[in-house]
């Protein structure tokens, strides 16, 4: 999925004996995807997933029900390669889910699967599937959070906080926040056991937001007093806003669900305002990222090349513009409503000139293992 | 020094897979008793409580009104609840399997 170099080399050479010269450069560029496939490369599910609920939420019906069919392809597809990788690849793996850096993209399948649970749930209004993407995301959630975690604090070794922290970290907030959402997306259909869901929802969401707090410490500490350089400043520093921008979509599906909840109902005042100061975190966020990202292409002209990890940039802005929405819906909200509106244009923007990017980058792959033979 | 290695290697992998199980029946066991005593509560706590509080507020009077079966809440006892227990075991087991045996060589 992600061809960058040569990929006619050692991975091709045992089919090569055996098959035509296109079919060695087929498998090759595939081996090397799937043996070099970033953890991280599920933000391309979140992202298209999320950029179709805000495209649906604006009346773009007809390109929300397209992006939906890439996603449930590209989900498929990027679960055959994540299984393959970790069977025939697996000290790679191994190694990436041990790495501070890398290890915190395999929350991206958790985000995924419960972002694509609640595009499925909002498009099509299957119900069974929804609910097997929410087995799914809850499993993966589960294990992943004390799996990961485990694994880097039992790491005897470990990066100084300038080598190993950035944005990719909220990746652990987004898994956490996209298990909110899709749970309080289904418990509507739930009777005897909204309550429990909503519950649960709400202890995610909690959990979700102290986490945030925790790692956009760490975050905000490594900007301010460490040594920066555009090289540093990767796409996923777009989740720093990301992150807040999925736990207001949660809060206005906890605010949603407390009109038949009478758990919650006590508590809408504070789900109303912390929803509320997730919201304006979010919003303070997009500014200071625009000029982060003037001075790293634009001042300092750091190359701007297609990167998997651009898909977690793009996820931010999808999520901004469906978490608006959501929140002017739920507390009658004035003066935000207009914001979705035009946010929608720039996300799907965004949206496209990544896919284009990526599509670009899976051609060049090809024909890079092409010259080479 | 190989048997020692196989030792030590034996101790952990049994240890892992020991974890595994006690925290696979404690996840099955508790997702299927919850399911197995319907709506998580006595019937005749539900009732008393619902009456108590019917009044409290008006989400209260809806979910009262609305306690009935749906298919959802089938699929989500039948299907979901354990289909999650099943899946926390396979991927909790896989990351077992994948690390333990070469933590101490990676």
């Amino acid at each position: 999925m992600a061809p960058k170099k040569n990929a006619g080399s050692a991975d091709g050479k045992r089919p090569g004996q055996t098959l035509p010269p296109g079919k060695v450069q087929a498998s090759g560029t595939l081996v090397h995807g799937v043996e070099t496939l970033n953890p991280a490369y599920f933000a391309l599910v979140m992202s298209t997933g999320i950029v179709s609920i805000a495209a649906h939420y604006q009346g773009f019906h007809t390109i929300a029900a397209a992006l939906f069919g890439i996603n449930a392809a590209a989900y498929i597809v990027l679960w055959i390669m994540y299984l393959a990788r970790i069977v025939f690849f697996t000290q790679r793996f191994r190694n990436d889910f041990r790495d501070h850096t890398l290890g915190m993209g395999f929350f991206t399948a958790v985000a995924a699967s419960g972002v694509l649970g609640s595009q499925t749930l909002l498009l099509t209004g299957r119900f069974a599937v929804a609910g097997a993407l929410w087995c799914v995301t809850v499993a993966l959630w589960f294990c992943m959070i004390y799996g990961l975690f485990t694994g880097l604090i039992t790491k005897e070794e470990k990066p100084s906080i300038a080598q190993g922290i950035n944005g990719g970290w909220l990746l652990a907030i987004v898994a956490t926040q996209a298990v909110t959402v899709l749970s309080t997306a289904i418990a509507p259909f739930l009777h005897i056991y909204r309550e429990a869901i909503l519950f649960m929802a709400f202890i995610t969401w909690l959990f979700g937001g102290m986490l945030y707090i925790w790692v956009i410490s760490l975050i905000f500490y490594r900007y301010l007093f460490f040594h920066f350089s555009p090289h540093d400043l990767t796409p996923p520093y777009w989740i720093n806003m990301g992150a807040v921008a999925i736990t207001t979509l949660g809060g206005t599906g906890l605010i949603a669900g407390a009109a038949t909840s009478p758990f919650l109902f006590e508590l809408t005042p504070f789900l109303k305002g912390f929803t509320f100061f997730f919201w304006a975190t979010a919003t303070w966020w997009i500014p200071m990222l625009v000029l982060l990202g003037v001075w790293r292409h634009g001042y300092r002209r750091f190359p701007l090349r297609y990167s998997p990890l651009f898909w977690g940039a793009v996820f931010p802005l999808g999520m901004y513009t469906a978490c608006t929405h959501r929140l002017a819906e739920v507390t009658q909200a004035p003066l935000i409503s207009a914001i979705p509106k035009g946010f929608v244009y720039v996300a799907l923007a965004a949206w496209l000139i990544t896919f284009l990017g990526m599509v670009h980058g899976i051609l060049m792959g090809f024909r890079a293992s092409k010259t080479s033979l | 020094m190989m048997g020692f290695e196989y030792g030590r290697f034996g101790r952990r992998l049994a240890r892992s897979l020991l974890n595994t199980l006690i925290w696979g029946f404690f996840c099955t066991s508790a997702a299927i008793s919850w399911a197995a005593d319907d709506p998580g509560v006595p019937g005749v706590t539900r009732n008393t409580v619902m009456h108590a509080s019917a009044s409290a507020n008006p989400a209260n009077g809806a979910n009262a009104r609305e306690r009935t079966e749906t298919d959802a809440d089938r699929f989500f006892r039948t299907y979901m609840l354990p289909g999650t227990a099943v899946l926390v075991l396979m991927v909790g087991g896989t990351l077992t399997a994948v690390f333990y045996p070469k933590a101490e060589t990676a």
